[in-house]
């Protein structure tokens, strides 16, 4: 293995590929900025660019894409509660409160700083245990998918910070929304009063709605309360001493992201919302969740930017990718010759640990641009609040243009922004109904395959042991609300 | 509850002159139970559609076919409507007077969001960009000229430079 | 609606220069509608076709990912563009099962240009499962009805259609196997590496890693003769149970209905020398494709007797969405 490394680095430190990398993160900074473009959009409108690459510089770049711009979906999450990514959604919930208050800048820091270590942590988990992973991502089928969405839906009496009925009432209202479309087992047609419902609501479009937009409608009511605030860019400590009081938070949520990643499907979004929930549970301070705790957004970007190489491991190993922008690299590889699969760390060990190398050198130049670059970002809170408002609903649409090049997707934004407006003004939180978006589907039709594999005896769906677990652990998280409200911490 | 469940506090409507703006800012005051009443009915209501549709889908030979689902989600948001409801009339005192700060304004921002998608398909982007940003912009709160240059200019340069040349956006 | 599927739409800007045909056609870019996701096989072969197409026809190919709905979504799309052969489509096996589960579509929503390449069925399973043959596979679900399953795409999809075709040929009754749907071939096929399901029908490509590492094994290939590949394994008919091998995957591209034949023949035409090209026979050789050109009536008459076929096992099995 360290030959192996060794090699890699040889070909990874030469001037074209550190072009590459630079490049690739510059570009990944701003696709995962601008809310709409995810990174496997970014990676895509990259590829026809590798054509004339080596293979090495090529893949290189598209990684350090797909790490910087699940960064980067952080940096509007917490400026104007418009997350750039989905996996970046919990870290509005703490970021944008702080960001309220004048501590845009510490926030910045904050989830740049975690966000580094969460690569470096599940990076080196990667390069360790990369095809010990991969079994695991194939010991999840139908059953333990469905137990993990199960989990997931769990989590919502710990996101939810006011009513649970009321986040009850935006996760059911989510599930309801999610079976609009085809069928996902038997192909017919679901409240499909349109043709361009076909494929249900699209998540990116609602996503930015419910976020984003939204949040436009609250500038529109505020935009007469005068900003009497001070920006705090310059006196934020860049130290790595910032992360000090949250380093278990870290460190666990590097864990959850990391191991949420391997399973394909699952992704950055899950991470971070789980990564939050435990988070929330465990601490201390876990009450002042949602109202801006920095451990809030060091749990949701320490465990989405963990989630990265996650999904890396399963498509190394196997050539399964563990998430879309994973299926954009397998794209990439497919171009220049190389099939993912089985065999690549037999027949190509250069292209894996090339691609570890390259996420180790990348994360300083992440660093870096983050940390440097949020003085600048931060003079946005500077900016009149109703510029900010228009230029923010502008992109909005935009983006979710973009997506897929699609009017109707600009439409659902519109929409959504107004059913997210109305339901805040009613105390409904967009997070349960995005919790219910992200699993909605992987719940319903990994149940629906799992009953018909064991004929329709759902005994038999969870006597699988990983998801028997996972049961478990859903059934125990709510009642562990119910009889500790007081974490003994304290 | 009185009948002035809804009132609309007029004080200020002429937010325009720029001038002491936060003291005079018109607000609707809606009860909260009004607002819960509201959406929570509304939220029955598409549960009982789903729970309809639901149940009116053909199913196949598997125990959970295309409508199961739809049905018990139309279920479940039927009735945790129907008890969120129960719940604000019987607490109704507890619950917070909703506040709506600009609510003309904010209504006409709704609108002009509903209906930028359909001009965009009709007319093309930026001659409905060149509109629409600056009018938004004047919905949204900005007064001053230069800003609404500005935020249309930083928009049209977005769109230009960004998506359609940068990332090659067909844009309509 | 999945997260993954969403975010994977992209849009991509093939530069090319070349000069000019001296024809109308085509009168600037080409829109590539493709109803998959960027990244698997249908994709990069859309695109490398992308990129031969603007180097012979010397305008942009743009080419757009408009996944979902088994290819409603890129359906919806491609209907509503103007029929003058300037937007085109993507279009594989899996567009004929849709039809029949939506109702939205039929095969003459659009036109048939031409078809590209065929891939052959296949039928793979764990070496831990203990299925050694087609035979074996069958003794082994008679004796335990309901006990195995098979993993593959969608219903009433291509695949699905192979293994009724299979299953009637080997007398299995409704429910001695069940068929489990999933999102894609892919997605099954990575269920029954995991042991999920017992029996997994997929393509070459997206099998042949696996079973040159050992982790899965094809035990038989729908197709008259045994493939290069997989020299070991049985053709249906050898193993006893004959099937019509015509039933095949296909990739093609479509234009919207009414596209006058003159264009769609002068497409073709160009679309035929690409897929001649050195780079393009290399590429379809490498991931195991069967070259499998049509043209316009061909592929018509090919499209019209294949979605005779899916109505035909659909309603002798019962099996029926809407």
């Amino acid at each position: 293995m360290i030959d192996n490394i060794l090699h890699a680095m040889t070909l990874v430190l030469t001037f074209k590929v550190l072009a590459a990398l630079i490049i690739g993160v510059l570009i990944g900074y701003f696709v995962g900025a601008m809310p709409g473009l995810t990174s496997s959009i970014g990676m895509a409108l990259l590829i026809p660019f590798t054509f004339g690459m080596s293979p090495i510089a090529a893949i290189v770049m598209l990684v350090s894409i797909y790490m910087a711009s699940d960064y980067a979906g952080g940096i509007p999450a917490i400026l104007v509660n418009a997350p750039g990514q989905p996996g970046a959604a919990v870290t509005a919930f703490d970021g944008f409160p702080m960001s309220q208050r004048g501590e845009s800048g510490l926030a910045l820091n904050l989830s740049i700083l975690a966000s580094g270590v969460g690569a470096l942590v599940s990076t080196v988990l990667l390069v360790i245990s990369a095809q010990i992973m991969a079994s695991a991502a194939l010991a999840f089928g139908p059953a333990e998918y469905f137990a993990l969405a199960i989990v997931g839906l769990s989590l919502i009496g710990v996101l939810s910070t006011g009513s649970t009925l009321k986040a009850a009432i935006g996760l059911i209202f989510g599930l309801a929304v999610v079976t609009i479309g085809i069928d996902p087992i038997m192909g017919s047609e679901r409240f499909v009063f349109s043709p361009l419902l076909l494929d249900g609501i699209p998540f990116l479009p609602a996503l930015i709605g419910l976020f984003a937009l939204s949040e436009v409608f609250v500038m529109i009511e505020t935009a007469n309360v005068r900003i009497d605030r001070v920006p705090d860019a310059s006196s934020a400590s860049h130290s790595l001493r910032t992360l000090r009081p949250y380093w278990v938070t870290v460190l666990r949520s590097s864990l959850i992201g990391y191991v949420v990643g391997v399973v394909p499907g699952a992704g950055a979004s899950i991470a971070s919302l789980v990564s939050y929930g435990v988070a929330k549970k465990l601490s201390a301070n876990g009450a002042s969740f949602g109202t801006g705790n920095p451990e809030g957004i060091v749990a949701s970007e320490a465990a989405n930017n963990a989630s990265v190489s996650g999904a890396l491991a399963p498509l190394l190993s196997l050539g399964i990718p563990g998430s879309a922008s994973a299926a954009v690299l397998i794209g990439g590889l497919t171009i220049q010759g190389l099939q993912p699969g089985p065999l690549l760390f037999t027949n190509h060990p250069e292209i894996p640990y090339s691609i570890f190398v390259g996420l180790l050198v990348g994360l300083p130049v992440m660093l870096a641009v983050g940390l440097l670059g949020a003085r600048l970002w931060v003079q946005i809170t500077r900016i009149p609040r109703p510029i900010v408002a228009t230029v923010v609903a502008s992109i909005c649409m935009l983006g979710s243009y973009a997506a897929s090049n699609d009017v109707f997707d600009m439409i659902i934004t519109a929409v959504f922004g107004v059913i997210g407006y109305v339901f805040r003004r009613c105390d409904i939180h967009p997070a349960p109904i995005v919790l219910a978006l992200v699993l909605g589907d992987m719940l319903e039709a990994n149940l629906r395959r799992a009953m018909i594999t064991a004929n329709d005896n759902f005994l038999q769906v969870i006597a699988h042991p990983i998801a028997a677990g996972l049961l478990i652990v859903a059934i125990l998280v709510p009642l562990s609300m119910l009889f500790g409200r007081k974490p003994a911490a304290d | 509850m009185s009948s002035r469940d809804v009132e609309m506090d007029d004080r200020g409507m002429d937010d325009d002159d720029g001038l002491a703006k936060s003291i005079h800012t018109p607000v609707l005051r809606v009860p909260g139970v009004a607002v819960d009443m509201a959406i929570c009915g509304l939220l029955g209501a598409i549960g009982l559609w789903f729970l309809i549709g639901g149940l009116g889908m053909k199913g196949g030979k598997a125990a959970i076919g295309p409508g199961t689902v739809p049905a018990i989600t139309g279920g479940c948001l039927m009735a945790l409507s129907a008890l969120q409801i129960g719940l604000a009339v019987l607490r109704r005192a507890r619950l917070p007077v909703v506040e709506f700060q600009r609510p003309l304004w904010l209504v006409l921002g709704m609108v002009l969001i509903i209906l930028f998608p359909s001009a965009v398909d009709e007319f093309g982007y930026f001659p409905v960009a060149v509109i629409w940003v600056p009018v938004f912009g004047w919905v949204v709160g900005i007064r001053s000229p230069v800003g609404l240059v500005v935020a249309t200019a930083i928009v049209l340069a977005l769109a230009k430079f960004v998506f359609e040349m940068l990332l090659g956006t067909p844009l309509p | 609606m999945k997260a993954a599927k969403t975010a994977a739409a992209a849009i991509l800007v093939v530069f090319a220069a070349g000069s000019a045909l001296a024809q109308n056609y085509p009168s600037g870019d080409i829109r590539y509608i493709l109803h998959v996701k960027p990244g698997g096989a249908t994709d990069v072969m859309a695109r490398r076709l992308a990129d031969g197409l603007s180097k012979a026809l010397g305008v942009n190919i743009v080419v757009e990912n408009r996944d979902g709905g088994s290819g409603a979504r890129q359906m919806a799309q491609l209907t509503r563009a103007k029929p003058d052969g300037q937007t085109i489509g993507s279009v594989t096996a899996s567009h004929l099962g849709m039809f029949q589960q939506t109702g939205t579509y039929t095969v003459d929503s659009v036109a048939w240009a031409c078809n590209l390449v065929l891939d052959p069925y296949l039928l793979v399973v764990r070496p831990e499962s203990g299925i050694t043959s087609l035979q074996d596979l069958v003794a082994k679900a008679k004796a335990a009805p309901g006990k195995l399953s098979i993993a593959g795409f969608g219903e009433a999809s291509g695949g699905q259609i192979a293994w009724l075709m299979f299953a009637d040929a080997a007398k299995l009754a409704d429910g001695d196997i069940n068929w489990v749907p999933y999102s894609s071939v892919g997605d099954a096929v990575v269920a029954t590496l995991g042991g999920h399901n017992d029996i997994a029908i997929a393509y070459t490509g997206l099998v042949k890693q696996q079973v040159q590492a050992g982790k899965l094994k094809v035990i038989g290939v729908m197709a008259d003769n045994r493939l290069a590949n997989f020299p070991d394994a049985q053709t249906f008919a050898e193993a006893g149970y004959p099937v019509d091998t015509s039933w095949q995957q296909f990739r093609g591209v479509i234009m919207p209905a009414g596209t006058p034949m003159n264009i769609q023949e002068s497409f073709c035409n160009t679309v035929e020398q690409v897929m001649k090209s050195p780079e393009m026979v290399k590429y379809i050789t490498d991931s195991d494709l069967e070259p499998g050109y049509m043209g316009p009536e061909a592929f018509t008459k090919f499209i019209k007797s294949q979605d005779k076929e899916t109505k035909d096992w659909m309603a002798k099995l019962g099996v029926t969405g809407n």
